[in-house]
């Protein structure tokens, strides 16, 4: 396990170090004037000049690259250009927003694919399966956009039931900053009030962001039990007369659960690549929103620092799903190693 | 079997619950309206600094008017400049300021405002060489003769020096200390000024959340006093989705909506629940056409292409008619526009002849048209372009780029060639040189301004030079006069509209005064909010 | 999931029409598979013939038509500058189909190519592929998609390319797998030792014999790569004005939401409905494919 784990995490560093390389190099591709806009509107040839020897935009890209990444690992991965702030300093603000707003899709993956999956392998093909199975197609085709335009439509504008967009409402007070999740942070302050604003305002860009996902779990769930279901220690315990209940407890669910994980890890990268999306739509202050204001204005610093830290996250989640993967099933600790 | 029948009813149960908790919960119903002693605005696009004199973003002025005061400031609605913070004197030669600060002000940290402090922020505009800063190059020296007078040497006349100190971009008063306590490196206080504000004005700043929001709240020891209705508290969201801040004003749960695109303001309009205003207001619009290579340095086919476009179209069925067309590069209400410049109706048959003329009867070349993120009035108008110029069998190529990408390529000749773009000029100084110099002028070209149509006019440059540095107010006219008639006849741009100022805004809010040099913010000591 | 499709092998034309008997049996038996490859059929009729069909230019404006709301004229309504939505649409579908097939062969023939190499070859070579695709499924799809598309500089072409080479990296696994699966076959093994050309073997006997997961694989991506694309149009990344995209629709008709609902809820519907098509017929292709393995 653990040599399983050290050659992991130095695969793990050498990816990281292409991707930097393969995001700095992009980012550069383009033959923009950031200097330029540095420098200001008014600034003169000279000024701009100036700031581009001081931030060593005159020199070669592989030079350029080289006190990036030196930057880096003394914490600095430079300024944004938009925000006139450390890129570090917006990543620690917006990071928490979709921190939250993943653990909470996941949360509705994981309550409603799993068991649902479950219930429709129990009884393939009665109403309930073929009702989750269209649902699940009908989830997964459905453009992650449009959902959340319709929902913010139906939701707020017709029956004013949940808030349109942002983490709080206008006249919430932001709790003391602890773990940078509201939802946390309310409760640790005491203050219910918010806590509840602010798990309202999780409600709708969460399942936004979730229907994909529970629809592949589902499936998933669903196959890997109904696999369990057929087979021959299954059906031999159901000829000891053991009740259709246990069997599910017993024998299936923690069979089932075992590929449920696996899809979930795979998910990580689909919820980042959804939080994109789903996050412009509703106002969510976060790392997608980020993104996507960075590559809009060609935020060279910003769009190199977010995509290193999203993807080194991603990396490790991944990392940390294979290790659950195998602590939760003992026969692949011998194989993995 | 039967166990796992209880077992989904349970979950379903519990489904229920969890929903039915939320309709519940969630009715937010009239506790959300915003309260009456405080304003909400939303705004659709962050603030760049809370540093007034280090950015000429359109956004951030918003919150710096709340917090920052200027020495002079504009009457009313006019563009005539009055004493604010300070009186002021010119001599007759236009050489020597001078600027008396009134007695009594105090920044929020105590710090007096006197002449050592004005003349420090002046200092400190200077240094840093951002924002308007541009406008204070003829300060050739500055005395501090007592406590309260500051005198300004000038090294030639300039006839925007004054606005420099009056206008949204301007040497706003920042408190001293607050500067040199928190300087690092010798930055003038800009990083700690970002995200910090110490000045005179009617509110301070409670709270600032990148991105988020801005809360400002009253300075009870604000030199104007507190008599009267007054807001408490002003509360600035940014809300990036346009539906979403367009819902949150219809609900009352927002007080003032910022940045909302055209049809969406139009469309609140038309549903009545909320107050859209309907000012003229001196912003102009406009197409910058590629004037320095062929074909478009033949000034027949710049003016085949002014003939083309359709201004009642975009005017009219667009702008639903809440605009008019421009009439050259000063808008109609500015100090020094000139009623006798040339204005192009659209006419095919007369474009064809000029394009026959220039030897392109039947077009067959193809332009560009830039704009950057964020600007959505510049897309629409670059499709219209485009249909109108299909018409003369020339193509446009649309293209949409970042700032930073767009800048960069319009601002070098190489990459801007054969490239139109769209441009808006609101006013930076009361002063119609502001308005020609930057677009116009040969000395404004690539880096140096935003002549990036790369237009060269000897005779449009001199009238320039000369209105800026003439004493005399009729003479300096007449040759702003000139150069309107000069650049208006040769098109280097398409002179598209100005646009009234709508801005939707909850009915209740009152004391709203629009100038024009003012944009996108509020005076928000003037406002008041009525009881619903 | 994918590498474990397809147990069974043998020389591959005999095979080829078994399966595509075995397709065609399989769809007439599903309804629901043959109405979504009815349907997918006629949007790209449509989209084709669109241009016939509508008398309406998709690209001409008539700003005093805009925003017009369905009638017998306009079915679909006008957009911001009186161009007919129904018109768009059409002429969306004939971008949208023509790119996702774009993706799709930029990732096959990439994720192929690298496949075949790394899996035949294996060693260092292997090895060396092997990481530069981890450094590419290091990043979610949509980041380094979303950085592509803006470094080459925003427009279809550039979001389709951008899209295709996110998406290499799942093909050249899937067809190393399979590569290194066939190659110890004893045919195969064979084959080399009677010294058959290195052509040969790879295109007759590996890909031949190997194509089956690619297959499956890319009739379950056809929709995640219109949903993709959509995307990247809709934050701007994607189809330029004024070219017609449905993405770039919703996300223009998105200001307009509230009142001019029709310009986000009809192109909308149009991804929504095409990318359903497909993944009801790749859900289908997915389950005759993997069930021939076993019996």
């Amino acid at each position: 396990m653990l040599r399983y784990l050290l050659k992991r995490i130095l695969s793990l560093i050498a990816v990281l170090v292409g991707m930097s390389v393969l995001t700095f190099w992009l980012t550069h591709l383009i033959p923009a004037n950031p200097a330029r806009l540095m420098a200001g509107q008014q600034a003169s040839a000279e000024q701009v000049a100036e700031i581009a020897r001081k931030f060593h935009l005159d020199r070669p890209l592989v030079e350029q690259y080289f006190y990036y990444s030196k930057g880096v690992l003394q914490g600095d991965f430079g300024n944004s250009m938009t925000t006139r702030r450390p890129v570090l300093a917006d990543l620690e603000e917006f990071f928490p927003a979709t921190a939250e707003l993943t653990v909470a899709s996941l949360v509705i993956i994981l309550l409603l694919g799993v068991p649902s999956g479950l219930l429709a392998a129990a009884r393939r093909n009665g109403w309930f399966d073929r009702l989750n199975f269209a649902g699940s197609l009908v989830a997964v085709s459905m453009p992650a956009f449009w959902l959340g335009l319709l929902l913010q439509l139906y939701f707020y504008r017709y029956l004013d039931w949940l808030p349109v967009g942002g983490r709080l409402a206008i006249e919430d007070i932001e709790p003391d900053r602890v773990t940078g999740f509201l939802t946390v942070d309310s409760l640790l302050a005491g203050d219910l009030e918010t806590f509840r604003s602010a798990l309202l305002h999780l409600v709708l860009p969460s399942v936004t962001l979730a229907a994909g996902s529970v629809a592949i779990v589902f499936r998933m769930t669903r196959a890997s039990a109904g696999s369990v279901l057929r087979s021959t220690y299954v059906r031999a315990a159901r000829s000891r007369g053991i009740s259709e209940r246990a069997v599910m407890i017993r024998h299936v669910a923690p069979n089932a659960v075992l590929p449920a994980i696996t899809v979930i890890g795979l998910q990580i990268g689909v919820i980042i690549s959804g939080s994109v999306i789903v996050e412009s739509i509703f106002s969510w202050p976060g790392i997608g929103l980020y993104m996507v204001n960075a590559i809009k204005y060609l935020d060279y610093q910003a769009i190199v620092g977010v995509t290193i830290v999203v993807s080194a996250v991603f990396v490790l989640c991944n990392l940390l799903v294979d290790v659950l993967y195998i602590a939760v099933n003992p026969q692949m600790r011998g194989r993995m190693i | 079997m039967s166990s796992i029948a209880v077992n989904r009813r349970q979950t379903l149960a519990l489904l229920g619950g969890v929903a039915g908790g939320f309709i519940v919960a969630s009715r937010p119903g009239a506790a959300n309206a915003a309260k009456q002693d405080t304003l909400v605005v939303t705004s659709c696009a962050d603030a760049v600094t809370l540093d007034p004199q280090s950015s000429f973003d359109g956004q951030s002025p918003l919150i710096w008017r709340g917090v920052y005061e200027n020495l002079l400031a504009y009457k009313g609605s006019s563009q005539e400049i009055v004493p604010h913070l300070a009186d002021y004197e010119i001599s007759s030669d236009g050489l020597l300021y001078t600027f008396t600060v009134k007695e009594g002000i105090k920044f929020t940290d105590g710090e007096p405002l006197d002449a050592a402090a004005v003349k420090f922020n002046i200092e400190r505009q200077k240094a840093i060489n951002l924002g308007i800063a541009f406008a204070l190059t003829p300060i050739a020296s500055m005395e501090t003769p007592d406590e309260r007078t500051v005198v300004l040497k000038l090294s030639a006349p300039s006839d925007g020096l004054l606005s420099a100190f009056a206008g949204m971009y301007s040497v706003y008063m920042i408190s001293p200390k607050a500067i040199r306590d928190n300087e690092k490196d010798g930055d003038w206080a800009q990083a700690w000024l970002r995200e910090n504000m110490v000045g005179t004005g009617p509110y301070k700043l409670r709270k600032y959340v990148q991105s988020q929001q801005a809360v400002l709240e009253r300075n009870e020891a604000y030199w104007r006093g507190w008599d009267g209705e007054h807001i408490d508290n002003v509360v600035i969201r940014y809300v990036k989705d346009a539906n979403s801040a367009r819902l949150l004003l219809e609900r009352g749960d927002s007080d003032i909506a910022l940045f909302l695109p055209d049809d969406m303001v139009e469309a609140m309009n038309d549903e009545g629940g909320v107050l859209v205003t309907d000012i003229p207001s001196p912003v102009q619009y406009c197409v910058v056409l590629p004037a320095n290579v062929a074909p478009m340095n033949d000034v027949r086919v710049r003016q085949a292409i002014a003939y083309s476009f359709d201004y009642e179209g975009l005017i009219n069925n667009m702008l639903r008619g809440h605009a008019k067309q421009a009439r050259g590069p000063v808008p109609s209400g500015f100090i020094g526009f000139n009623p006798q410049t040339k204005q192009y109706k659209r006419d095919i048959p007369k474009a064809k002849e000029l394009l026959a003329a220039a030897g392109f009867p039947d077009g067959g070349f193809t332009l560009k048209y830039t704009y950057e993120t964020g600007y959505w009035w510049k897309r629409p108008v670059g499709e219209l372009l485009q249909s109108s110029l299909k018409e003369l069998g020339i193509g446009l190529e649309i293209m949409e780029l970042s700032p930073a990408a767009w800048s960069g390529m319009m601002s070098n000749p190489e990459t801007a060639k054969l490239a139109c773009f769209g441009f808006l000029w609101s006013p930076t100084l009361a002063t119609p040189y502001d308005y020609m110099w930057s677009m116009f002028d040969t000395a404004a070209q690539g880096a140096a301004g935003y002549n990036w149509g790369y237009y060269s006019n000897p005779e449009v440059d001199k009238l320039l030079a000369q209105g800026t540095s003439e004493p005399d107010e009729a003479k300096r006219m007449a040759s702003y006069a000139k150069a309107q008639e000069l650049i208006a006849e040769e098109a280097p741009a398409l002179f598209l509209y100005e646009k009234n100022y709508r801005l939707p805004m909850n009915r209740n809010v009152e004391g709203f005064v629009f100038n024009g040099v003012w944009f996108e913010t509020f005076d928000f000591y003037s406002l008041t909010k009525k009881g619903a | 999931m994918a590498a474990n499709v397809n147990e069974s092998a043998g020389p591959g034309g005999a095979r080829s029409a078994g399966l595509a008997r075995s397709l065609l049996t399989s769809f007439r038996r599903n309804p629901v598979a043959m109405a979504a490859i009815a349907m997918v059929a006629c949007i790209l009729l449509l989209s084709v013939a669109g241009s016939h069909l509508s008398s309406w230019d998709p690209y001409a404006t008539d700003p005093a038509s805009r925003l017009m709301a369905p009638s017998w004229e306009h079915l679909f309504g006008t957009d911001d500058l009186g161009r007919d939505v129904l018109a768009r649409i059409l002429a969306g579908g004939a971008n949208s189909t023509l790119m996702a097939f774009g993706i799709l062969a930029i990732a096959i023939v990439v994720g192929t190519f690298v496949g075949l190499i790394s899996g035949y070859w294996g060693g260092a070579v292997d090895e060396l592929l092997m990481r530069v695709t981890d450094v590419f499924l290091a990043f979610p799809a949509m980041i380094l998609a979303m950085c592509l598309a803006a470094a080459l500089g925003p427009n279809l072409v550039n979001a389709t390319i951008a899209t295709g080479v996110v998406w290499w990296p799942w093909y050249a696994r899937l067809v190393r797998a399979e590569t290194i699966r066939i190659k110890n076959e004893l045919y195969v093994e064979s084959a080399i030792a009677m010294g058959a050309p290195l052509r040969r073997i790879l295109v007759v006997h590996i890909l031949r014999n190997g194509y089956v997961p690619v297959v499956v694989q890319a009739s379950m991506d056809v929709g995640y790569a219109v949903l993709t694309l959509a995307g990247l149009s809709f934050i701007g990344l994607g189809a330029q004005p004024p070219l017609a995209e449905w993405g770039a629709m919703v996300s223009l008709g998105r200001d307009y939401l509230l009142k001019e609902w029709w310009m986000v809820a009809f192109p909308g519907a149009a991804i929504f409905l095409f990318v359903l098509c497909f993944n009801v017929i790749g859900e289908y292709l997915h389950g005759v494919l993997t069930s021939e393995g076993d019996g």
